[in-house]
């Protein structure tokens, strides 16, 4: 019996060494893991948010009749695409955060965060409608990544990538309606600029029955 | 004694048992940043989806609107093309002009007359198509979008693949706002809410979207988590989001530097200024000036006055989006959702 206790002396310090390690990586998987997670909530709101604010950064320049007859004269102003900024995924954009900047723990890797907005229109032209239709579109991808930490880089690669895209969509601005519906846009330049008028001048004809049916599609998507 | 002397040493269970719960701790992690993830990018769709359905209402009034706008021009231009005619006719002084051009001025304005009245009828008959989009065709419209984001779900103009898309409600707004003529000046709710005929009444639609998503660990020591149900619930209105009142013709276009709507000579040149006296100019019944008038903005009021001095014409007009808005439709039925099982 003192032969064992002699013997065993010092085990748990041999048994600590051994295991220390794999507990370690365990932990290390622990933040890994809780920083994988915020990351990657983080930037689906950014997408949400940048998707809001690109859709409605200024309405008067999309929706107005001064954006009607800018697109009449065929000088449409430019349809409204903001990338949402970048910093938002690390609370330092120009959308103050509620409370102070994120800690560093939580922050993504340096220089891995990159936004983007892609903007335009969408056509829908499902049997299902009434007539074929435009959707304003702005599509937003927005990616960041974590690094891993050293003693998992074997395991589970260098960095942790995590991509949020949103297609969101808003009713086409005036530039695209006008653009897009070719009966609009004459009927609006030549009342609004009669000098573009070019037809021929003839005795209007009494109106017989209300005209019906969606104005026609003219472009493509 | 005999187990004291026996474990003297031993920490390997309570480290095997710290590792159980550390991984356990990794596992739980994982999962609940990954049932955070899914959530937002479920409600992302929810969204966007029912901004979408709805813009086929705002989009058909906006063509409206812009419609109406014109054939407005084209009455103004109407009106006064009517008084020119009339002062033609009876040899108005401002178009003798020396005694011999109101027959040529008289002529000239028939032709420009005949060419507003053929302007304006198209502008009517385009106003009568668009108008008749019924709140029907809008319900129907907006199922139908929602259905079509979701059968090219991943391509540019689709929805998210990974999530059912339900559309819960769609139905009239509840409320509409009154806006009226107080004292001289425009309210907001001044009096009794407006009574909209429906086909004109802005929609709202409730969207649910789901997705039952497998765990992103499997198994963890003989546990199995089940699949978790991802849920975005969204709503969207039909809303007036920008509104203007404008005096095209004193307002300058940035882009041309010129009045939106300038005036017009109607080709006319053996005419003069000729007329009766507005208050601050004589008015020349051979040219159409679209006018303005002094205006003041009263800001405690949310509201405005003008004074009337003249020949004007000005425009109120309204544009349309769709806009997010808290769901309406109560407590959300599962047993009518349909979710994505991935």
């Amino acid at each position: 019996m003192h032969r064992f206790v002699t013997r065993s002396r010092g085990q748990a310090l041999i048994e600590t060494a051994l295991v220390l390690p794999l507990f370690l990586i365990v932990m290390f998987l622990v933040v890994w893991g809780l920083q994988v997670g915020v990351l990657g909530e983080r930037v689906e709101l950014v997408a949400r948010y940048g998707g809001m604010v690109s859709a409605r950064i200024n309405p008067y320049q999309q929706y107005s009749v001064y954006a009607a007859y800018s697109a009449a004269s065929g000088a449409p102003l430019p349809t409204s695409c903001v990338t949402p900024p970048s910093g938002l995924v690390t609370n330092g954009g120009p959308l103050a955060a509620p409370a102070s900047p994120t800690q560093p723990f939580w922050q993504p890797s340096a220089g891995s965060t990159a936004t983007s907005a892609i903007c335009g229109k969408a056509l829908e032209n499902s049997s299902a409608l009434s007539a074929p239709m435009l959707l304003g579109r702005t599509a937003i991808t927005v990616e960041a990544a974590n690094d891993t930490p050293a003693a998992l880089v074997g395991i589970i690669g260098s960095q942790r990538r995590r991509v949020a895209t949103l297609n969101q969509f808003e009713s086409p601005d005036m530039a695209t309606l006008i653009g897009c519906y070719g009966e609009l846009q004459a009927a609006f330049e030549h009342s609004v600029d009669p000098s573009t008028d070019a037809s021929a001048t003839t005795i209007p004809s009494v109106i017989g029955a209300p005209a019906a049916g969606p104005l026609s599609l003219s472009c493509g998507s | 004694m005999f187990l004291t002397r026996h474990s003297r040493g031993q920490t390997l269970p309570i480290w095997s048992m710290g590792i159980c719960a550390a991984l356990a701790l990794a596992f739980t992690a994982v999962q609940y940043g990954e049932v955070l993830r899914w959530q937002v990018r479920a409600q992302n769709a929810a969204d966007a989806a029912a901004v979408a359905a709805l813009s086929v209402q705002t989009q058909t009034w906006n063509q409206q609107l812009a419609l109406v706008y014109a054939a407005s021009v084209e009455e103004w231009r109407i009106k006064n093309l009517l008084n020119a005619l009339q002062a033609a006719a009876y040899a108005d002084p401002g178009c003798t002009n020396g005694g011999a051009n109101c027959q040529a001025a008289y002529d000239t304005l028939k032709q420009q007359y005949y060419r507003a009245v053929q302007r304006y009828t198209t502008d009517v008959q385009l106003v009568s198509r668009t108008s008749q989009y019924s709140f029907g065709q809008a319900v129907s419209d907006a199922r139908a979008i929602v259905a079509a984001l979701q059968a090219h779900c991943g391509e540019s103009g689709g929805g998210d693949c990974a999530f059912s898309y339900n559309v819960v409600a769609v139905q009239p707004r509840a409320t509409v706002n009154d806006v009226e003529q107080a004292a001289g000046i425009w309210v907001v709710n001044n009096g009794t809410t407006a009574n909209v005929n429906q086909d004109f009444m802005p929609a709202q639609i409730e969207i649910v979207t789901c997705a039952k998503k497998a765990p992103a660990v499997p198994s963890f020591l003989n546990f199995q988590p089940p699949t978790f149900t991802a849920i975005g619930r969204a709503a969207a209105t039909s809303a007036m989001v920008t509104q203007e009142w404008i005096q095209p013709g004193t307002i300058v276009n940035p882009i041309t530097g010129s009045p939106f709507q300038p005036a017009e000579t109607l080709g006319l040149t053996n005419t003069t200024a000729t007329g009766p006296n507005t208050g601050s100019s004589n008015w020349n019944w051979f040219a159409i000036a679209y006018g303005g008038n002094s205006a003041k903005a009263y800001p405690t009021f949310d509201a405005y006055s003008m004074k009337v001095t003249g020949p004007e014409f000005s425009a109120a007009t309204g544009w349309w989006n769709a806009i997010p808005i808290k769901p309406f439709s109560g407590a959300l039925d599962m047993g009518k959702v349909t979710c994505t099982a991935s």
